[in-house]
């Protein structure tokens, strides 16, 4: 176990700039999730801490210790990657053993120590068999396995359940945060789906376009954005956001008020979750574009001039047909403002 | 009916379609395999015209037992030991060096493809220059072997075995190539992460993974080096060829049909050449294949 930590690390791939002076430090055995859209540059620092790909400047520490220069072999990490990349001619027992072959450890102590990441992963039936006779989870098990098996200082994991249904994933991303508490290993976790991140990290740092945009609890993110960009990544569904003027405390879209907000003037973003979100004929005016079933409850999509928004509310309550206008207001305390120009949080 | 009518005209399209290449495999290759088997049982005139007599498997056992068959055999046989391992071992190593991220190595990649292409003359033509005992390469550099290599019965099928594995190792670098380029890069990374040296990756991953590309740049190695006599004819010759030992079955074939026509016999040594090239390819799958991991 140890802290991993960024030191204004730089990435450059030709004239593109896919990270820009990223400082972030990970504490002892924490599970920080990266999330961001695809292209934000979360995977490029994930594979800079694995030794796969170079800093342009910066340092990469673990432990207190710039290993920027070492060779993957050299950094005692792990890691765990979307298509799996388990050795497809060897079977299960051997791609769980590779890792500590390339060591001097004793064939007993090996084979021990495979019988208990097997066991551990229930995979304990499947040792003889090779990569391609598994399922898709089982393949993720013998990928987890494989990095647990020798006590690195760290897993890397990168969108380890992006090719797992959806019901296997649910499963996976509770069996991995459980044996991530057992083993109390610092973990690293990219993601783009902000379910995950919500539901394993400790702590999230969110990146958008090489740049980290904030680092919290899933709370603090997502009850207390710093932009825009955070607000409408986070959550399911995404913070609204919805372009109105403030005027004498109230905040008006055309000449209709859809909530108020501690005096303040000029144009703001508001950002409104969908719960906070009623029909209200005192409201601004909307169009209804869509309606998702979800069970007991119903997503309204909804367009306020050029903005698009979700509303949810309870199934058995009343709701607009598909074309049809609808009045909506921000209701409670849950309305936050943004500037609209720079995307950061006003209040 | 007029579904019918639609499907028996799909067909006949289809027939259509395939009518040019049916045509040129019946007369190239579905022919003469045929043809061979009657020359097989038949003791052919050596010029058209004359009549032939049905001598059933005597020309055969003739053959099989004589001297230049055997030595054939074990000519072909040699040439193809020294032709495929070695072509085999150089491609991947060319095709592991052309493989690095490396400036200039569009142009080593285009050097050492282009002996695939080369035809076994221009092969000939150049290494028959290297070895020109008055005005090649060797003299030039103060080597002067007696008797010369050409004509030397130790070194003549070596001078063979060099020039078809000049030519073999641009076909053997092709294919690791491209073996290399469409391997699983992620699954080279896991190796390096999971503490393996380079060389550590190469042998214990690269290697099984490039398997399937091992397995058929032998086997399509092995059944070219059986069937080879061009360079043989063209620096050796039909009279020398069998005092220095380069007198392989491929080539005799030719002779049969070309030098000194005896039509039965060269169908003979085509089909026992045939069979002797189908049970290497058998073994080939039946211990090779083994081996060999697909990726999925």
């Amino acid at each position: 176990m140890a802290t991993v930590a960024f030191r204004s690390v730089a990435k450059q791939f030709g004239d593109k700039s896919v990270l820009k002076g990223l400082d972030l430090e990970i504490a002892d055995g924490e599970f920080l999730v990266l999330l961001g859209p695809s292209g934000c540059g979360k995977t490029t620092a994930l594979r800079m801490v694995a030794g796969l790909e170079s800093p342009t400047s910066g340092d990469i520490e673990i432990d207190g210790v710039a290993v920027t220069d070492l060779p993957p072999r050299e950094r005692d990490v792990a890691m765990v990657f979307q298509s799996y990349a388990l050795y497809p001619h060897l079977s299960v027992a051997k791609n769980i053993e590779f890792p500590l072959r390339q060591t001097s450890m004793g064939k007993a102590e090996r084979a021990a120590k495979v019988e208990g990441a097997a066991a551990m992963l229930g995979l304990a039936d499947l040792v003889h068999r090779k990569p391609r006779e598994l399922s898709g989870g089982q393949r993720q098990r013998v990928a987890l396995a494989r990095a647990i098996v020798r006590n690195p200082v760290c897993f890397l994991m990168d969108e380890p359940l992006s090719n797992l249904d959806a019901t296997l994933r649910a499963q996976t991303r509770s069996d991995i945060v459980t044996l991530q508490r057992r083993l109390g290993t610092t973990t690293i976790f990219v993601t783009h789906d902000q379910v995950e991140a919500m539901t394993m990290g400790d702590r999230i740092a969110v990146m958008h376009e090489g740049v980290l945009q904030q680092v919290g609890t899933p709370t603090e993110l997502f009850f207390n954005p710093a932009n825009a960009f955070v607000a409408g990544f986070v959550g399911n569904p995404g913070m609204n956001l919805i372009h109105a003027d403030h005027v004498d405390g109230e905040l008006r879209v055309a000449t209709k008020i859809l909530g108020s907000a501690p005096s303040q003037s000029g144009p703001v973003l508001v950002g409104v979750r969908a719960e906070d979100l009623v029909l209200d004929d005192s409201g601004v005016e909307a169009t209804c574009t869509g309606v998702e079933i979800l069970g007991a409850e119903v997503h309204l999509l909804c367009s306020i001039g050029e903005d698009h928004v979700v509303v949810r509310q309870a199934a058995s309550a009343p709701r607009p047909q598909l074309g049809e206008t609808c009045a909506l207001r921000a209701s409670g305390n849950g309305v936050l403002l943004f500037d609209p120009t720079s995307g950061l949080r006003l209040s | 009916m007029s579904r019918r009518l639609d499907r028996t005209k799909e067909a006949g399209l289809a027939y259509l379609l395939i009518a040019p290449a049916f045509v040129l495999a019946l007369v190239f290759i579905i022919y003469p395999f045929m043809r061979n088997f009657s020359l097989f049982l038949y003791h052919a005139p050596p010029y058209p015209g004359l009549p032939s007599h049905f001598a059933g498997l005597s020309q055969f056992t003739t053959m099989l037992t004589s001297s230049s068959f055997l030595q054939g055999l074990e000519a072909t046989l040699l040439y193809t030991v020294l032709v495929v391992p070695i072509g085999v071992l150089l491609g991947l190593i060319l095709a592991v060096v052309a493989h690095q991220k490396l400036k200039g190595m569009a142009i080593y990649r285009t050097i050492f493809a282009t002996t695939a292409v080369s035809s076994v003359a221009v092969a000939a033509v150049i290494f028959g220059t290297f070895m020109n005992p008055v005005l090649g390469l060797l003299p030039w550099l103060g080597i002067n072997p007696n008797p010369p290599i050409l004509q030397s019965p130790t070194w003549a099928m070596v001078a063979m075995a060099v020039i078809g594995l000049w030519q073999f190792m641009g076909l053997s670098f092709i294919l690791f190539s491209a073996g290399l380029q469409s391997l699983p890069e992620e699954v080279l990374e896991a190796a390096r992460i999971d503490g393996a040296s380079e060389v550590g990756v190469f042998w214990k991953v690269t290697v099984p993974l490039l398997s399937p590309t091992i397995f058929y740049a032998i086997t399509v190695g092995t059944i070219g080096a059986m069937y080879t006599f061009g360079q043989m004819d063209l620096l050796v010759g039909p009279f020398s060829a069998q005092y220095v030992h380069v007198n392989t079955l491929a080539y005799q074939i030719y002779q049969y049909v070309v030098t000194e026509p005896n039509p039965g016999l060269a169908a003979c040594i085509s089909i026992a050449l045939f069979l002797i090239t189908a049970v290497i390819t058998f073994v080939n799958f039946r211990f090779l294949e083994r081996r060999v991991t697909y990726a999925n």
